[in-house]
């Protein structure tokens, strides 16, 4: 027999380049500069149009609140901090397993997500006080409206990612005579990761959202219930520097799961 | 089941295929008829939208005629398919990005439950050596170029030992260097294992030099139109492309694809 020839071909394509330090140093310039300007811009608005502190305060007070009350705002980041991760799986997880019946069950799909649509178009803050009359003051409440908050895009979005494998790649798992199992496990989980990650990434930061918005209406502690709290002192440095917790919160939540798709999401979705 | 029957790997006999669309129903294939023996090249040649894919499909057990029958080795489709006799090769190498070559090739062996226990298989990684990409086995599909996706997807349909390979239009995609190059090989490896193949293209050079017959099928309805034999000598050298015998089967096929 002739020996099989194993010609190999020119021109293989690499790995993309890694990107050197200093390209990431000076893409932190132009972010850190960025924010320079914008806090210019703002004692500069303050000073020239003459807005008084307790409106808008300049940035030195803020960052002097943040100094001064970080014992407080700290201990308040706690609780926003548990409620918004807790609502935050609870939420995912429950659209994620319902994204699941979904693409298994058209029935059902068809007559829930009507339902599931209809409830997502109820704002959050008319829902709010309905479950505080029905949960309490406790934790429950909290958790239940950064669950519901999140909930959505997680659910439209790896609806999409199940159902976005294409015909060829359904293809092949029927001529392998692979079962629905083997289809899900095998194609569809992975073709939704991006997707779901998507999701993850806006339900992440909106879920601290629905946990200041829950505090607001029944708490005695949380960073939303520090922003009524300094709201009705008039003491505007410490709600700015409340709000610059929160934003840090998301950020965190968003960071972790950006991190958690760089280590799960290792190849490059078509 | 007469003798004959034996050395036929495939028949489709007056299949008619039809989908349904926005428009009304389309007629795929008419009443379509051919038969393939036991370890032939056989090349399925047309315009586009004569049903080429379609057929494949058909012999795929990925569609169902609507008149007419379609059996695999005596049997429907459907048994060839779960008793893993079946290999496919879509256009475009349908590789999952999130695996490496070697673990692209293994997929069959973790899919299709009791149907693929007790069959024979062959080893994933010599199957990649033999279709040229030693030493790329842990590379992913987008690390890769075409052709060798189209390598990575030629050795996945092989490791299920498939006694059909089919293959729709695997290099269409590819420069022309390459395909020339991936031709020979196929030739090669068809040399090795001795499988059926019926392999799709819209290449009339493509066609000639790699099958032992050409059918040539017409468009509106899906028709065959008429098959032509290569009774030229393997193993088929690049050259032979310039050689008189080649070329007048060429405008055959050519001249059989024009008043199709």
């Amino acid at each position: 027999m002739k020996p099989v020839t194993t010609l190999s071909e020119t021109g293989q394509p690499s790995r993309p380049p890694r990107k050197a330090w200093h390209y990431y140093l000076r893409t932190a310039f132009w972010v850190i500069l960025g924010f320079v300007v914008t806090i210019a811009a703002w004692q500069a608005i303050i000073t020239i149009r003459d807005v008084p502190n307790y409106v808008v305060p300049p940035p030195g007070d803020v960052w002097k609140s943040l100094n001064n009350d970080f014992d407080t705002l700290w201990r308040n980041t706690k609780p926003t901090a548990i409620e918004s991760i807790g609502g935050f799986l609870i939420g995912s997880g429950g659209a994620i397993v319902l994204a699941i019946v979904f693409v298994h069950s058209r029935i059902l799909r068809r007559m829930f997500l009507p339902v599931v649509i209809v409830i997502r178009t109820i704002p959050v803050v008319a829902i709010a006080p309905v479950l505080v009359l029905m949960l309490g003051n406790g934790l429950a409440p909290k958790l239940v409206i950064a669950a519901l908050i999140s909930f959505f895009p997680t659910l439209v979005n790896m609806v999409e990612g199940l159902e976005s494998v294409n015909s060829q790649s359904l293809e092949l798992f029927r001529v392998l005579s692979a079962n629905r199992w083997e289809v899900f496990w095998k194609l569809r989980i992975y073709k939704s990761l991006p997707f779901l990650f998507a999701s993850l990434k806006i339900a992440s930061t909106a879920s601290v959202i629905g946990a200041v918005v829950a505090e607001w209406i029944g708490s005695d502690k949380g960073l939303g219930a520090l922003i009524i709290l300094s709201t009705f002192n008039f003491r505007t440095s410490l709600l700015y520097a409340t709000m610059v917790f929160a934003s840090i919160l998301a950020l965190v939540l968003f960071a972790a799961v950006a991190l958690l798709e760089r280590l799960v999401v290792r190849w490059q979705p078509e | 089941m007469d003798n004959q029957d034996a050395d036929t790997a495939i028949e489709v006999a007056n299949a008619t295929v039809r989908f349904a669309t926005d428009q009304g129903d389309i007629t795929a294939l008419k009443d379509v008829s051919a038969k393939i023996g036991v370890g032939q090249f056989a090349t399925i040649i047309g315009p586009s939208g004569c049903g080429k894919s379609t057929l494949l499909r058909l012999i795929a057990d990925l569609l169902e005629p609507v008149f007419g029958s379609v059996s695999v080795f005596g049997a429907p489709p459907s048994q060839a398919r779960r008793a893993r006799q079946l290999g496919f090769v879509f256009q475009d190498a349908a590789l999952l990005p999130w695996r490496t070559a070697i673990k692209n090739v293994e997929l069959p062996l973790e899919v299709g439950g009791r149907t693929s226990r007790d069959r024979p298989t062959r080893d994933p990684a010599e199957l990649l050596d033999l279709v040229g990409l030693a030493g790329r086995h842990q590379a992913y599909p987008q690390e890769l170029s075409g052709g060798m996706r189209q390598r990575v997807s030629i050795a996945r349909a092989l490791v299920t030992q498939p006694q059909v390979l089919l293959m729709d239009e695997p290099f269409g995609a590819l420069d022309a260097i390459t395909r020339n190059r991936l031709n020979v090989e196929l030739l090669n490896i068809w040399a090795e294992i001795g499988t059926t193949i019926v392999f799709v293209t819209h290449s009339i050079d493509e066609a000639v030099f790699l099958g032992q017959r050409v059918i040539v099928m017409s468009a509106n309805p899906g028709r065959v139109h008429t098959e032509i034999d290569v009774p030229i000598e393997y193993p088929r050298a690049p050259d032979l492309r310039e050689e008189p015998g080649f070329v007048a089967i060429a405008a055959q096929v050519r001249k059989a694809l024009e008043s199709a």
